[in-house]
């Protein structure tokens, strides 16, 4: 009994990071209906500038990880000021496309660059030390962390886009982009700056993902495809139903783990299919399609 | 000097060409009618100002300054402001904050605390979704909007459409407020009895040319009717 | 410049075309191994690019998952051979296995639209292939291999060996070769008589809008159902006779992104989508630039996916686009005209 709150625990943790992964996604799809096919490899780059930084400077993992944050904002933003805004538009093939050749050179760049093998960031004594709860289970301080950071992000963001005029602006856009732009809102600006947010808070998802967990370049395309699943089961339109969904993939690939290591990954797919077979709107929809 | 110039205004969708050589002014603290049949052109006149639409070879002249092919964003941060056609707010936001989002990149004379004094109903909704609001309330509300972004040309695209007379008085009846701000004002009306009552000048339009100009005092019933319908 | 008159032109295209098929159905008597094995390669390149090519250019649907029905026809063909079936009817059954899987396959992921649709073909991709790793009767995640009893045993090879008087594993490679060849000319027929019949033109109502086609009576669903399912049918067989040819499969091989969404994808983009000429172009130009640049690894793909990135933002309908419309052809004529 207690192995499977165990089981439990660790799956939520795990969901905690998925829910990070997932939420950039959520969040560029809600605003301009954008699935960026490059966000996994985006964030696993974000995870190797993480990594550079804390080598080439000499400093600690959390501090490159806090210069990492901006400079990932600046990046999303200028890829999508630059290349992505142009493939906005009616068609559906053009961004899809892109993303998915932007996914390719990023992979390969990395894999230029780094060559195949295997990092992870070293986060002081952090990334290996626990909690231990009551003496029946112990929590890595990390995950836990990392489950608090999506808590906080989600957080974050929702202050930005209910309580704030660029908020307002924001979903403005997302409603009804051509209108906006009669309120003097630059569409493209606005954007851009959702990009930017978005690859932001990868570069807290890759953090967490690398101080958790060895990553090399081609783990992309499977962190896009949790937080994928993860965006379908919480719904369209609610961050905290990306949480939730976050948490079920979490939760459902740490119970396939214990039946059989083998079947983490398959059965984290399997809990994706159920839902999108029995409640293909998600858990906690919000949005119209 | 006038404070909006158009000369030669064109205006294409894909091949169809719907304005041809529009040639209008107005001058500062006017009110302005543009009356006509449906798909005169009139709409797509305003949409053309504003930038949503692209302007041909024609020219846009605004306060001195040439605006002919600036983005649609760029037109309203200098102060022209479009209430579109069937009001489009938007959808996710509350009544309150669709009137502040007008404020994002200008303001001007207008507050939220004003807006609601001008349309006191929209006060009693202010935490309700846009979408909830009757067609005269969100007309209201997009009004509203429109003017947080302190214009000084406000653009007006049928008020009146799908409303009852009473509503119609009721919007109506907020003008010699906004007028009074010194804002110039364009409205493009089916409701000719209304906007004649209301303009300092009337424009009329047909199938994308302008047939006829004048105030409403000078102008004949028969005169409008020819300008209307060209028979 | 445009073509004087394009009935001509059309029927010069089609002698042409005859012509071609003819030295390409005479070329194993005097080709080397390492020809017949390079257009192998553009042949089921080009087949699997036709079908992607349905099903993103024509029907709307981007799949980044077709893999999975190369690997399931794969695995079909490795599963029944080993079984004791002849490899050529193997090849048709794997399609056929193929095409019901894909059957509640795209029900479920109908439920998804657009680049859901696409993430979540490659999920359907990855249950497939995470399956498949699980049965250690078909090699487990390590793989397995087809012996020489099965490749050196299909119909038709000792025939091939006497008339020609050549080895069996000359053979083996005609054979292979003649069966790519069929497989492709079938693809591009099957392809050309849908897109002209009435369910093409439901197709291009489909694409064009979703909504109005339905208005019109275009049953969506069963249409994109049957293209998906047609699809895969046809992807399935490929991967069987690709992995006939390898001898050699395993999960990570059969169901892999690169080789059989990523190459297909460039093809149809860099020659030009929702067109039947395009992919032609594409495959052609995908084997010249693998040819001379596939030692650069990393880099060739970069410049790969950024050949493509370019070509989707400055030339979207591909160099067969640009082509087709500076000179006003169509190999393939799939205009509809008003008969007076």
């Amino acid at each position: 009994m207690l192995a499977w709150l165990d089981t439990l625990l660790q799956g939520t943790l795990l969901g905690g990071l998925y829910a990070l992964y997932a939420t950039g996604l959520s969040l560029i799809f809600g605003i301009m209906r954008l699935v960026n096919l490059a966000h996994g490899d985006l964030i696993v780059f974000a995870a190797f500038m993480i990594l550079v930084l804390s080598q080439a400077l000499g400093i600690d993992s959390i501090i490159a990880f806090a210069i990492a944050v901006p400079l990932m904002f600046a990046i999303g933003y200028g890829l999508q000021a630059i290349l992505l805004n142009r493939t906005l538009g009616a068609d559906a093939l053009p961004p899809l496309l892109v993303t998915f050749g932007l996914s390719i050179i990023v992979q390969n760049g990395l894999l230029e660059t780094f060559s195949a093998d295997s990092r992870r960031l070293h986060v002081g004594t952090l990334d290996a030390s626990s909690i231990s709860l009551g003496g029946f289970a112990a929590v890595g301080v990390m995950p836990l962390l990392g489950l608090l950071a999506a808590v906080v992000v989600i957080i974050a963001l929702n202050q930005l886009f209910y309580r704030t005029g660029l908020g307002r602006a924001l979903r403005a856009t997302s409603d009804d982009a051509e209108t906006a732009q009669l309120m003097g809102i630059n569409n493209a600006h606005i954007y851009a700056l959702a990009m930017g947010l978005a690859m932001a808070v990868g570069a807290v998802a890759a953090f967490f993902l690398g101080a958790r967990a060895n990553f090399d370049p081609t783990i992309g395309p499977a962190r896009l495809i949790y937080a994928f699943e993860a965006v379908i089961i919480g719904g369209l339109g609610s961050l905290w139903g990306t949480l939730a969904g976050g948490i079920v993939v979490g939760v459902a690939q740490a119970i396939g783990a214990r039946i059989n290591p083998e079947w983490q990954i398959l059965a984290g797919h399997i809990a994706f299919l159920a839902i999108l077979i029995i409640r293909p709107r998600g858990l906690f929809p919000r949005m119209a399609d | 000097m006038a404070l909006l110039e158009t000369r030669d205004l064109e205006a294409f969708y894909g091949d169809f060409q719907a304005l041809f050589g529009v040639t209008i002014s107005v001058n500062d603290g006017e009110t302005i009618a543009i009356i006509g049949a449906n798909g005169a052109g009139k709409s797509t006149f305003l949409k053309t100002v504003a930038g949503l639409l692209a302007s041909g070879p024609g020219k846009v002249g605004f306060a001195g300054d040439d605006i002919s092919g600036l983005p649609a964003f760029e037109i309203a941060r200098r102060g022209i402001a479009l209430v579109p056609e069937g009001r489009r707010l938007f959808p996710s936001l509350s009544v309150e904050e669709n009137i502040l989002v007008g404020a994002y990149a200008r303001s001007g004379q207008w507050s939220l605390s004003r807006v609601y004094e001008l349309f006191p109903v929209l006060a009693q909704r202010r935490h309700l979704p846009a979408r909830s609001l009757s067609g005269g309330q969100q007309q209201m509300c997009a009004i509203g909007r429109a003017l947080m972004t302190g214009p000084r040309l406000l653009m007006c695209d049928e008020l009146s459409l799908g409303l009852a007379p009473v509503v119609i008085h009721d919007i109506y009846a907020s003008f010699p407020a906004i007028k009074s701000e010194g804002t110039s004002v364009i409205i493009v009306e089916q409701d000719i009895v209304q906007a004649m009552a209301v303009a300092d000048r009337v424009y009329c339009f047909q199938e994308g040319r302008m047939t006829l100009t004048g105030r409403p005092s000078d102008l004949t019933r028969d005169q409008i009717h020819n300008a209307y319908f060209g028979m | 410049m445009q073509i004087a008159d394009p009935a001509i032109a059309r029927k010069l295209a089609a002698g042409i075309a005859v012509a071609l098929l003819g030295v390409l159905i005479v070329l194993p008597l005097f080709a080397s191994r390492a020809l017949l094995q390079d257009l192998f390669f553009v042949f089921t390149m080009l087949a699997l690019a036709q079908y992607w090519n349905l099903l993103a250019g024509y029907a709307g649907l981007v799949s980044i998952g077709q893999q999975a029905f190369v690997g399931l026809g794969a695995y079909t063909l490795f599963a029944t051979t080993i079984a004791g079936l002849d490899p050529l009817p193997a090849i048709l059954i794997a399609g056929a296995v193929a095409a019901v899987l894909a059957l509640p396959t795209g029900f479920v992921l109908f439920r998804l639209r657009g680049a859901y649709f696409a993430i979540g073909s490659w999920v359907a991709a990855e249950i497939f292939r995470l399956l498949l790793a699980q049965m250690k009767q078909l090699g487990g995640g390590t793989g397995m291999s087809l012996g020489p009893e099965i490749t050196n045993s299909m119909a038709g090879l000792d025939f091939i060996k006497s008339a020609f008087d050549m080895r069996i594993s000359a053979a083996r490679d005609t054979a292979l070769y003649w069966l790519a060849l069929c497989l492709v000319v079938t693809t591009l027929t099957a392809v050309y008589l849908l897109l002209r019949s009435r369910q093409g033109l439901a197709l291009a109502a489909i694409r064009d809008s979703e909504p109005a086609a339905e208005s019109v009576g275009v049953d969506s669903v069963r249409t994109k159902l049957l293209v998906y399912v047609l699809a895969a049918f046809g992807t399935g067989m490929v991967g069987a006779l690709i992995y006939l040819q390898k001898a050699r499969i395993s999960p990570d091989a059969a169901f892999s992104v690169l080789d059989w969404t990523a190459y297909v994808i460039f093809i149809v983009i860099i020659g030009g989508i929702g067109t039947i000429e395009g992919p032609i172009i594409g495959a052609i130009i995908l084997y010249i630039l693998q040819d001379q640049l596939a030692a650069l690894g990393p880099w060739y793909l970069m410049a790969l996916g950024t050949l493509a990135v370019i070509v989707m933002l400055v030339a979207p309908k591909g160099l067969w686009g640009v082509l087709s419309e500076r000179f006003d052809i169509q190999l393939f004529p799939l205009r509809r005209q008003f008969r007076q």
